[in-house]
């Protein structure tokens, strides 16, 4: 069996204690293998942003455990965690986000710099990635010159300058018209699908649902559906007997 | 340093406007400091040029020179001592003069001195006081009120008429320009003046380790110094003016720095999310403020240095490379403690924050 790119296992977080507790993740059991894109959508508060902080290395779940290519990373002091992010994880973040006073092609650098990529190295995987996502004509503007989609291309290629095992994709196309935003995630995907990497997306466009492989549905921390995105497509609300989720109740 | 120089870069204005904060609270404190200086200087530079390792005084006088009386036999005495190298009379005070053929009154410093002793400034124009008939050695101060070398000078009120035979230059006394005398002309315009003890002189100046004698003290050139009339009050004012400045110079461009840092929160956040550690934040702003505090302080040099020359010496001005050093160091280093406060800012960002908070 292929080792899962990310596994989280009977993760949970709790905010808060006492009266003002809240559960923002219930029994969370997941998993995202090589190549796989898997679309996470629900309603605003569901805990999809939750849960992708915690795959993301930037929130430590109260339990459970969570496996980086078998490697349990939820023990992992802060400094070790921004170490895991800077040269395992790809993040893509609403409205891009890059740096406002570094070019495209900068952006880039400045992830190469983090890495201590050597320059010819760097130089050349900037090359390739600015010309797979159609930006070296666009490389040397500012963010503030870009449109949103040449941002967001921008930040699919920062997000890939670390050769990342997993990107973490946070609602990549929330500033994007639906076709620029389909353009978007099918790079994404196509990024993800050439590769033995795996994806995560968080959206709320279920349109962009046939583009992933899986798609997991969270509502009130817990996990509803997990089931093949074809299948979920069709009918997003019917709940799926996953795998995860049988374990999920078998444990109740 | 990539990010540090691209950031300013690319909002040049921004930083420029810092750094044209710090050259003027710079230029601001390097102004003051030469003006507090200057000030010093004129009370103490008749003092400071002298070559002498004590001055021996009247045990009575509290360390004020005017205040202090010895007979004249009283330099045999101490230069006969074992420890002495050479001593010499020494004689001051205020007095007014008339350039004559005018009716202008010129406030000045007698200062009376042994003529070719270590004492007597070597003129920088001109002959030695004592030179001819009453001849007198007055300061560069004094030339630029129009006395010029071949002048005469009348004291007034008492008419005793002197010639003016040199110039020096940096040797004021008490804010007025100096006449250097021989001591018995300074002995005999003091007798007219008060009717006083004509062999009195006010100070021994020592070369050497004198021992105090009866009815004398042994005082060190600094404390005759710094007690003279006013000088540490006025040095404790500008010092205090100078400190505040300072500080308050490093508050300007640390709360700029702060507000900066405030408005890049967000993006500290992502830069974090992405693997950035805060060290590397920490330190692409420590290398923007002390690039920025440089440029501005030696800007700021350059302007107090324009402003000496503009104010010529119509208002003392002294401010050495030394001293412009140092205060723009303390400047930079003040500056930068500023930053500590955008510091734990940085430390604090938390990367989280690039997720959004909306699912």
């Amino acid at each position: 069996m292929v080792t899962s790119v990310l596994a989280l296992n009977d993760i949970s977080k709790q905010f808060g204690s006492g009266e003002a507790r809240v559960d923002a993740l219930m029994h969370i059991t997941m998993r995202v293998d090589p190549g796989e894109l898997v679309a996470l959508i629900g309603p605003s508060g569901s805990g999809k942003s939750t849960l992708l902080s915690i795959a993301g290395a930037l929130l430590t779940a109260t339990s459970g455990q969570l496996l980086l290519d078998g490697e349990d990373i939820a023990s992992m002091s802060p400094a070790q965690r921004t170490r895991i992010r800077l040269e395992r994880i790809g993040f893509i973040f609403q409205g891009s986000n890059l740096v406002s006073y570094l070019t495209g092609r900068e952006q880039l650098m400045f992830m190469a710099k983090l890495i201590k990529l050597p320059s010819s190295e760097a130089n050349e995987r900037v090359g390739r990635l600015l010309d797979a996502l159609g930006m070296t004509k666009r490389a040397g503007n500012y963010p503030e010159e870009m449109s949103g989609g040449e941002r967001q291309r921008i930040a699919i290629a920062r997000a890939l300058m670390n050769d990342p095992r997993i990107i973490l994709a946070d609602e990549p196309t929330a500033s994007l018209d639906s076709a620029r935003g389909r353009q978007v995630v099918e790079m994404l995907a196509d990024e993800v699908h050439a590769s033995d990497r795996a994806g995560i997306l968080v959206t709320h466009d279920e349109r962009l649902i046939d583009l992933c492989d899986r798609v997991i549905r969270i509502e009130d921390g817990e996990i509803t559906t997990d089931a093949p995105a074809s299948s979920a497509a069709a009918d997003g609300k019917h709940e799926q007997e996953s795998p995860a989720l049988l374990g999920k109740i078998l444990r109740r | 340093m990539f990010l540090a120089l691209r950031e300013i870069r690319h909002s040049k204005l921004r930083f420029g406007l810092i750094t044209g904060v710090i050259v003027m609270v710079s230029s601001l404190v390097f102004i003051l400091s030469g003006l507090a200086n200057g000030l010093a200087t004129g009370q103490s530079a008749a003092l400071d040029g002298l070559p002498i390792d004590a001055m021996v005084i009247s045990s009575g006088s509290d360390y004020q020179l005017d205040r202090s009386s010895l007979s004249s036999g009283t330099v045999e005495t101490i230069r006969d001592q074992p420890d002495v190298t050479d001593a010499s009379p020494f004689g001051a005070t205020a007095a007014n003069v008339k350039l004559e053929g005018t009716d202008s009154v010129l406030g000045v410093s007698l200062i009376g001195v042994e003529p070719g002793s270590f004492a007597a400034p070597d003129p920088d124009e001109g002959e030695p006081a004592g030179t001819g008939d009453n001849g007198v050695v007055i300061d560069e101060t004094l030339a630029s009120e129009g006395v010029a070398i071949g002048d005469t000078l009348v004291t007034d009120p008492d008419g005793t008429r002197l010639t003016v035979v040199g110039t020096v230059d940096g040797r004021s006394y008490r804010l007025a320009p100096t006449l250097f005398m021989p001591i018995g002309l300074w002995q005999e315009t003091q007798t007219q003046a008060d009717g006083g003890d004509a062999s009195g002189i006010n100070a021994v100046l020592v070369q050497g380790e004198p021992e105090a004698l009866a009815g004398t003290i042994v005082a060190g050139k600094s404390e005759i110094i710094e007690n003279l009339p006013g000088y540490t009050e006025q040095a404790l004012t500008l010092l205090l003016i100078q400190v505040f400045l300072v500080v308050i110079a490093a508050g300007i461009v640390a709360s700029f720095f702060f507000i900066i840092t405030l408005q890049k929160m967000p993006e500290l956040g992502v830069m974090k999310a992405i693997g950035t550690k805060t060290g590397y934040l920490a330190r692409s702003l420590i290398v923007q403020v002390a690039l920025l505090g440089l440029v501005g302080v030696i800007l700021g040099t350059a302007i107090a240095w324009g402003v000496s020359l503009l104010i010529g010496s119509a208002v003392p001005f002294d401010l050495s490379m030394r001293q412009f050093v140092v205060f723009g160091a303390i400047l930079l280093v003040v500056a930068l403690l500023g930053t500590l406060l955008s510091l734990l800012r940085v430390a604090r960002v938390d990367s989280l924050d690039a997720i959004s908070k909306a699912g």
